[in-house]
């Protein structure tokens, strides 16, 4: 009589594992980096190599502190994700101890404190944006110009937008900044563009779900095209609004965080939608230049509530009444 | 190819269900069907169905015969009898587990079976020197009690997995019977061999089991990629249809009254490759456009879907008074080289179909009674072939360690039922069994789908599998309780009334007494009155 086993599970998988998943992000980054690193130079790599060295090493102290085996979690690519996206997010200059401490933000407080990988409501890379903006908002704002990779450092076309107009210059005024490209600011129009590319990569490859993206980029639109239709010379236009800053990136590669965001179809709709209208309102009425790391934030303390709410009936459940309204 | 045949089954019904996933096929290649040769000893489970196990009405040293009742459906107890698949001599009574969900223990009847029965069986015999048939009826003229009767007697139930016994369910009338041919698992194919070989039974037995709930539609439904079984299943189909078109038969007045309740044509209905299209739920779905309530069954919208192998079965069992005794089973899994379906006499060891096909792989690890998917995972390969044995599969081990849910959503996608499984599995791991149950967890139909595409290989189904429980239990406790709390309150009013009732029949005698008591003494008084001067 030969014996067998009891797996618990299917003996058939169709599944993409977390490393996988995580691989795909990452290669999906690549073309973002790569023109990053063409408009504002090999400083992007440096930090991008300093986080991702950070992270590890603070992803392994972490678990041997909770107690945890290093496999597979340090194996995960989790963490050198939540790094590369925030280095991403960093001005190319920005010396190391601002790298270290949005890294240590990320990954042992908004991470690990919460019970590591999957547990944690706010999306690690996020936090640490939002800590270095808010902790050292001098050295966040100074971005070098594209293509001057050694000379002054500057602030971001965004940055420039908001300033500018709070002192009663028109939009075409501003424009004329060297900072301004063609369609948004200069380089970033380009990086945008790269972004864009990884995510349809990820769209294509199913990594990603398309409502998030589409929410994001969607209400950005139709939100920004009637107030710059109205008056163009206050309001950017949807290209600026997309072309400039981490809108882009955020839509592909941020708000699709599945941990801390919503995980229901109509609930990632809602989720996109809340992170665009956020960011366009800190855009235009913030103390910051580029909300998007706010926008998510606030996102994710409303993903569970959103999920709750947008749930599909499923299949033989009377029709609900609501009777919340 | 079988040409078309014009005019009939001409309207192919394309439906579609929610959620699921596209698995591989890894079916055998279409190939007739062989019998697998009958081992010395036959192992026969008494309990090889949904209910109790049956009773055994044999005695160790009797002689059985082919068709033989062995076991008997216990009395008021959901069951089906089972007989002898082969003549030959009880030689044993014991109990085992059998391949069925929570693999249950129960007793089995070893059966050394006759040389030349075995021979009979290899040669393909269809009747037997040395058996017992049931009397045949006639399909359309027999009384319906009769053939139910026969339905019960011939110990027919569900082939495709989850054998309650037919009668049970003949009993509701309903409106529309589904035929389930979509085997959706891979590697299982013993219904669409069946479709192959069988296909005028399956249909002829359509037409019974219709005739028997009611119905006036019916639909065989197919995955798209059961393309073997096709040309059978329209020859078949077209001359059910040119059966209809026959002159009508001379006794009209008298036949009109059935003849309204006659189903048209049996329609087709081909399902997208998409596990799970063979779930109940998913057919009604696909081809009605009903979803059956949540906690609801299909009787409740009208619908009756049985499986293929059910309804070639219970016309044999009606019209060749065959009972149930043997069936079609595939094996295969990648723990085998090489995979076929077999028609294998029940009670047959499962590792007779492996060595049919040269053996296990040494590295396969999970042994399973149906396919990857939903088989019930056997404990060794002693155990014995029954009546909902699909398919017998085995795998090589796949550890993957579960690790944190990244809440992606995947399993969502591919829920048939269209639930949450990652909300699911965060309440569930947050011991907030309520919260699971508000999110649909009774709507599960532990597929498996959701478990296949974890990206993360958390055993997603087990753990609903386990909380349903609980709840079933829970819900079953509150009502125990709550009938303990009115029986508790039925009493402590009793008990009050006749106390009540009591007193006032106390208080009643008191005044009837005092009031003789009154009586007597005025009566004295009066007395006294008048004797005094």
């Amino acid at each position: 009589m030969r014996r067998f086993r009891d797996p618990g599970t299917p003996s058939m998988r169709a599944a993409r594992s977390v490393p996988e998943t995580m691989g795909l992000v990452l290669l999906a980054l690549l073309p973002g980096v790569a023109a990053m690193t063409l408009f504002f130079g090999p400083g992007v790599l440096r930090q991008i190599a300093l986080a991702v060295g950070f992270a590890l090493a603070l992803e392994a102290m972490m678990l041997r502190l909770r107690g945890a085996p290093l496999r597979p979690a340090l194996g995960d690519l989790s963490a050198p994700l939540a790094a590369m996206l925030f280095a991403l997010a960093l001005p190319p200059t920005a010396p190391w101890w601002m790298n270290l401490v949005g890294v240590a933000a990320a990954i042992v407080v908004a991470k690990h404190l919460f019970g590591g990988l999957g547990h944690n409501p706010f999306n690690p890379a996020m936090v640490g944006v939002a800590v270095v903006v808010v902790a050292f908002p001098y050295e966040y704002t100074r971005w070098i110009a594209p293509g001057q990779w050694d000379t002054l450092a500057q602030a971001t076309p965004l940055d420039l937008v908001r300033q500018q107009v709070r002192q009663g210059f028109t939009l075409a005024e501003i424009r004329t900044d060297p900072a301004f490209g063609a369609f948004g600011g200069r380089g970033w129009a380009w990086v945008a563009g790269a972004y864009a590319l990884g995510g349809a990569f990820l769209l294509w490859k199913r990594v990603i779900p398309w409502q998030t993206p589409a929410a994001v980029l969607g209400t950005t639109v139709l939100l920004s095209l009637p107030l710059w239709l109205y008056d163009p010379g206050l309001h950017p236009s949807p290209v600026a609004h997309l072309l400039s800053g981490a809108l882009v990136m955020a839509a592909f590669f941020i708000a699709t965080d599945p941990v801390s965001g919503c995980t229901t179809p109509r609930g990632r709709l809602a989720f996109g939608a809340g992170v665009a209208v956020l960011t366009l309102a800190i855009r235009r009425w913030g103390g910051y230049p580029d909300g998007v790391a706010f926008a998510v934030l606030l996102m994710n303390s409303a993903a569970p509530l959103i999920d709750r709410l947008a749930r599909p009936r499923w299949h033989g459940e009377a029709k609900r009444e609501r009777s919340d309204g | 190819m079988a040409p078309p045949s014009p005019g009939a089954n001409a309207a192919v019904i394309v439906g579609s269900f929610s959620g699921g996933l596209r698995l591989p096929a890894l079916k055998p290649a279409p190939a007739p069907v062989r019998r697998l040769p009958i081992p010395p000893l036959l192992r026969v489970p008494l309990l090889q169905h949904a209910g109790a196990a049956c009773l055994p009405c044999v005695a160790i040293g009797d002689r059985v015969r082919r068709f033989q009742p062995i076991g008997r459906r216990a009395e008021d107890a959901l069951g089906a009898n089972v007989h002898a698949p082969a003549s030959g001599v009880v030689v044993g009574l014991e109990s085992g587990p059998v391949a069925l969900p929570g693999i249950p223990e129960a007793l089995h009847v070893v059966i050394e079976v006759d040389p030349s029965a075995a021979e009979a069986w290899r040669r393909g015999d269809e009747a037997m020197a040395d058996e017992q048939r049931l009397p045949p009826l006639d399909a359309a003229d027999a009384p319906i009690d009769a053939l139910l009767a026969r339905m019960a007697d011939a110990g027919v139930v569900g082939l495709g997995g989850a054998g309650f016994p037919t009668v049970e369910k003949l009993v509701v009338p309903r409106r529309l019977l589904i035929l389930n041919g979509a085997e959706c698992e891979p590697v299982v194919a013993s219904d669409e061999a069946l479709l192959r070989e069988r296909a005028a039974e399956v249909l002829a037995g359509g037409r019974l089991l219709a005739h028997l709930c009611g119905a006036t539609r019916i639909v065989i439904a197919l995955e798209q990629r059961t393309d073997s079984a096709l040309p059978a299943l329209r020859a078949a189909l077209a001359a059910d249809a040119a059966s209809l078109e026959a002159p009508a038969p001379p006794a009209e007045a008298a036949a009109s009254a059935t003849a309204a309740r006659q189903p048209a044509a049996i329609e087709l209905a081909i399902l997208p490759d998409r596990y799970p299209a063979g779930g109940e739920r998913q057919l009604i779905e696909a081809i009605a456009g009903i979803e059956v309530p949540d906690r609801g069954l299909p009787r409740d919208v009208g619908v009756l879907v049985h499986n293929v192998a059910t309804a070639a079965a219970a016309w044999r069992a009606a019209v060749r008074g065959e009972p149930l005794v043997s069936r079609f089973v595939t094996v295969g899994g990648d723990g085998l080289d090489g995979s076929a379906t077999f028609e294998v006499a029940l009670g047959t060891p499962a590792v007779a179909l492996g060595d049919a096909l040269g053996g296990w792989r040494a590295d396969a690890a999970v042994l399973r009674a149906g396919g990857p998917m939903m088989g019930v995972a056997l404990p060794h390969d002693e155990i014995a072939v029954g009546k909902t044995t699909i398919a017998l599969t085995a795998w090589l081990a796949a550890d993957t360690a579960a690790l944190p849910c990244i809440r992606c959503g995947d399993c969502a996608g591919v829920c048939p039922s269209r639930l949450q499984p990652q909300l699911i599995h965060a309440r569930l791991a947050a011991g907030d069994a309520a919260g699971a149950d508000a999110l649909g967890l009774s709507a599960c139909i532990e597929c498996g789908a959701c478990d296949a595409v974890c990206p993360s290989a958390i055993p997603l189904t087990a753990g609903f599998q386990t909380a349903r429980a609980a709840s079933r239990r829970f819900a079953h406790q509150r009502r125990q309780a709550e009938a303990a709390m009115r029986r508790f309150e039925a009493r402590v009013e009793r008990l009050r009334r006749e106390a009540d009732e009591a007193a006032a029949a106390q208080a009643q005698r008191i005044r009837r007494l005092s009031g003789a008591a009154a009586a007597a003494l005025a009566k004295a008084r009066a007395k006294r009155d008048a004797e005094s001067p």
